[in-house]
């Protein structure tokens, strides 16, 4: 009998030591991610922090020519922003809206044809992007504004903006749609019309979501790289006209970082600027992640 | 009454819009990629 409960407990002990084992295995699998991430912050950090303790202050001028040992950052820093701005200018309103039908009033099969061409249009490569940009709409940028070269802000930001679409119109109609039905009901129930339901219920519980849709479309129009490289003209220069040519920071380390050798400023500042473009989105990032805490459990998971 | 129930005519119209803008965009991105692939947009 004595024998027996020994065996038991035994048994059990194996068992949990296993189980605990699987935790373990799987904990250290899970953490990778976390590990490796944490490997690249340091590296590029590591790295693009010697670019700041020896150009100084130098890092935030006004003037950026790698070739010629001058690496203000300001430039890019506003050239980014400013291209990113006048791209989610043209796809918030056309992303926000197009969710709207899409989730509210577009019959089902409009719904059914519709969906999957925004899905594709978030699977096309960048460089798809790009190439579309240099010959299709640079052309016209140049034709109806007049200008010597379609390579321009504009340009940037017009492709960004489709880039950008398929995460808005995504995301926001999954909200839209995750609104539970008690809510259009009660309005309705009250007398209001569709138009009513939707501007006064639907829209504001959805709101957080398609806040942190266009925070995630943010943060994918600001780390573009070959397609922002190929259309926006690459020249460093602050200015508040997109009919300009510009330069971005994702770009800027396109060009440069190929040719800068090991040990070289130009390597470091490459980096130094992988540190400004890691802290913008970060923060973006944060933003978003407080946003979404908003939404009330259980209306709306993302 | 009336005007509510114009409204509830116009909207669907009006939102029809950006989402027509982004299916012409898929397909001209397509189209012109595409056209361009094969050879006949040059």
């Amino acid at each position: 009998m004595k024998r027996s409960r020994t065996y038991k407990e035994l048994k059990y002990l194996i068992r949990r030591l296993a189980k605990d084992r699987v935790v373990a295995a799987l904990s250290a699998v899970s953490s990778l991610p976390i590990f490796v991430l944490l490997l690249i912050i340091i590296f590029i950090t590591w790295q693009g922090l010697t670019a700041f303790r020896m150009l100084g202050l130098e890092m935030f001028g006004f003037r950026w020519d790698a070739e010629y040992g001058y690496f203000g950052a300001t430039p890019l820093i506003f050239g980014s922003i400013t291209v990113v701005a006048g791209a989610l200018l043209i796809a918030i309103p056309i992303g926000v809206l197009s969710a709207i039908f899409l989730a509210e009033y577009a019959p089902h099969w409009l719904r059914d044809v519709v969906k999957p061409m925004v899905e594709l249009l978030a699977a096309i490569p960048s460089i798809i992007y790009g190439v579309f940009a240099l010959v299709f709409v640079a052309p016209i940028i140049k034709e109806v504004f007049s200008l010597p070269s379609g390579l321009v802000a504009l340009t940037s930001s017009m492709i960004l903006s489709i880039m950008t679409l398929p995460t808005i119109v995504s995301i926001s109609s999954e909200t839209i749609s995750a609104v539970p039905k008690e809510y259009r009901r009660a309005s309705i129930a009250l007398g209001a019309t569709h138009w009513q339901t939707v501007k006064g219920v639907v829209i504001p519980t959805a709101a957080p979501g398609i806040v942190a849709s266009i925070i995630l479309g943010f943060g994918r129009a600001i780390g573009e790289t070959v397609a922002v490289a190929l259309a926006i003209g690459a020249r460093a220069k602050v200015s508040w006209s997109l009919l300009e040519p510009m330069h971005a920071l994702t770009a800027a380390i396109i060009y440069v970082f190929p040719e800068a050798a090991y040990g070289e400023m130009s390597w470091y500042v490459c980096f130094g600027l992988g540190v400004i473009l890691f802290a913008i989105t970060f923060t973006v990032n944060t933003i978003a992640s407080f946003i979404l805490r908003k939404v009330p459990r259980g209306v709306i998971q993302l | 009454m009336r005007q509510r129930r114009i409204w509830e005519k116009i909207v669907p119209l009006a939102l029809s819009i950006p989402a027509s803008i982004v299916v012409l965009t898929f397909l001209v991105v397509v189209v012109v990629v595409g056209l361009r692939g094969i050879g006949v947009l040059s």
